[in-house]
């Protein structure tokens, strides 16, 4: 079994270096053959009782028709496997997630999954820092990983939701609207002014009557806003973006 | 707010290194009821503190309100003495610019509090530029798989060194954190959001050049 432990750290290689969700789907989706899964989806908890499988899903490799069908019946909320996700911070079965007191009204999704080729599956949940829970779930037809085997998908599974994490969070800031002026303080804006007219900053603390230091400080944080790596960077953004002109 | 101290304060400071291991065994005993640790007098200490061990105190007045222990690896630490069959027959890094990152805890008002997150964001900061300060490589670390997703949102290069296994119940893995120019732009944005975040280091703990120093660390 010695190489379940080496395919396992390669894909976490791969993972590590993900860049985008696209390529942590083709690891997931080109690896199955060595854990023994056929399908696998990446999912955040549903956030709302409107929410549905399109809204939850960061990445599915499931059979389209049982995307549809998930989706259409709106299993994410009767599904017992995520159900059991927001109890668990370990990897479970999803057997066990049957198993669970008061899950069994959910059964019907596992078996309606059958149906789909999901027989059987493992589910890797991830709780976040401040809230909210997502996991990645490995499914198949005769799928029945062995403890190796588990411990190997625990891991990738880890790693999938954190490169997955850390990519939607580039995105989402990405996407914020640039800081505006209004992020910049009264002071931070004038000593900008001024380096930006040559000034250096122990003019700028002669005219401002501040200390150097100071002029220093509010340089410095103004760079930092603007995400400036030098002054004169700092100026250029400033003027780039109307800042100061 | 943060500082560094040697594992001598047993010795120079006993008053001090009694309410760090009381803190130790509130966190670790009572709260995650590690009953190994567990000691008759309150006061978590094992084999592995000493003169060698570098304690990451983070206070407010006499609160403690985060701490860590780092251990040289070049000497017995948890991984090579205490629990070396979660390597599952692979190998660490060791060496002078390796430390190992334990006992990692934060006082249960921080916990609790609303700002939780961002406070955990800053101790792993203060690891990060006490780390930086002593010119280290990376940490070796063993925690649970689900923390590794910490590890990595905080900045840090996770390789993990094993698969995951049970240790006393829970699920354990070994891993190697690399400290990375983006594990201290991460410390960075954590110090500036949170008032007053501060890493003293005082002078016989700086192996880097002084010049390099990063501003929220005060020699």
């Amino acid at each position: 079994m010695k190489h379940v432990p080496q395919s396992a750290f390669d894909i976490v290689a791969k993972l590590r270096g993900a860049t985008r969700l696209e390529d942590i789907f083709l690891v997931l989706n080109s690896n199955g053959r060595i854990f023994g899964y056929d399908a696998f989806v990446m999912g955040h908890l549903p956030l709302a009782p409107t929410q549905t499988l399109l809204d939850c899903a960061i990445l599915s490799g499931w059979p389209a028709a049982w995307e549809r069908r998930y989706h259409t019946e709106r299993f994410v909320h009767v599904d017992p496997v995520i159900r059991h996700i927001r109890h668990s911070v370990d990897p479970f079965l999803w057997r066990e997630a049957l198993d669970a007191p008061g899950r069994r009204d959910g059964r019907l999704v596992l078996d309606e999954a059958r149906a789909f080729g999901l027989a059987e599956g493992f589910c890797v949940p991830l709780h976040h820092a401040g809230g909210g829970e997502s996991g990645v779930s490995f499914g198949g037809e005769r799928f029945a990983p062995s403890n190796d085997e588990r411990a190997a998908l625990h891991l990738i599974g880890i790693y999938a939701l954190s490169a997955a994490q850390a990519i939607l969070r580039r995105k989402a800031c990405a996407d914020d609207k640039r800081p505006t002026a209004a992020h910049l303080t009264g002071r931070e804006i004038e000593c900008l002014k001024w380096s930006a007219a040559g000034k250096t900053a122990w003019e700028i603390s002669v005219i401002l009557s501040i200390s150097r230091r100071t002029v220093e400080q509010h340089l410095a944080s103004a760079g930092r806003k603007l995400e400036a790596v030098s002054r004169v960077h700092s100026v250029a953004e400033a003027l780039r973006r109307g800042i100061i002109s | 707010m943060f500082r560094i101290l040697s594992g001598d304060i047993d010795v120079s400071d006993p008053d001090l290194a009694d309410r760090i291991y009381k803190f130790r065994h509130a966190y670790f005993v009572e709260y995650l009821r590690w009953e190994s640790c567990r000691r008759r007098d309150g006061r978590e200490c094992d084999q592995f503190d000493g003169p060698n061990s570098i304690h990451i105190l983070g206070e407010e007045g006499r609160d403690i309100l985060a701490y860590a222990r780092l251990l040289p690896t070049t000497r017995p630490h948890l991984l090579s003495h205490l629990y070396p069959e979660i390597l599952q027959g692979g190998a660490a890094p060791t060496g002078r610019r390796i430390y190992e990152w334990t006992r990692h805890a934060i006082a249960v008002q921080m916990r609790e509090s609303a700002m939780a997150t961002a406070f955990s964001n800053v101790v792993s900061g203060a690891v990060a530029y006490a780390a930086e300060a002593l010119d280290l490589e990376g940490l070796l670390v063993q925690l649970h798989p689900s923390l590794i997703a910490r590890l990595i949102e905080t900045g840090w290069d996770a390789e993990p060194l094993a698969l995951p296994t049970k240790y006393q119940g829970s699920y354990l893995v070994p891993v190697y954190a690399r400290l990375t120019e983006q594990t201290l732009l991460t410390a960075q944005a954590a110090f500036t959001n949170w008032r007053g975040a501060r890493l003293h280091v005082s002078r016989e703990f700086i192996r880097t050049a002084a010049a390099d120093v990063p501003t929220p660390v005060l020699g």
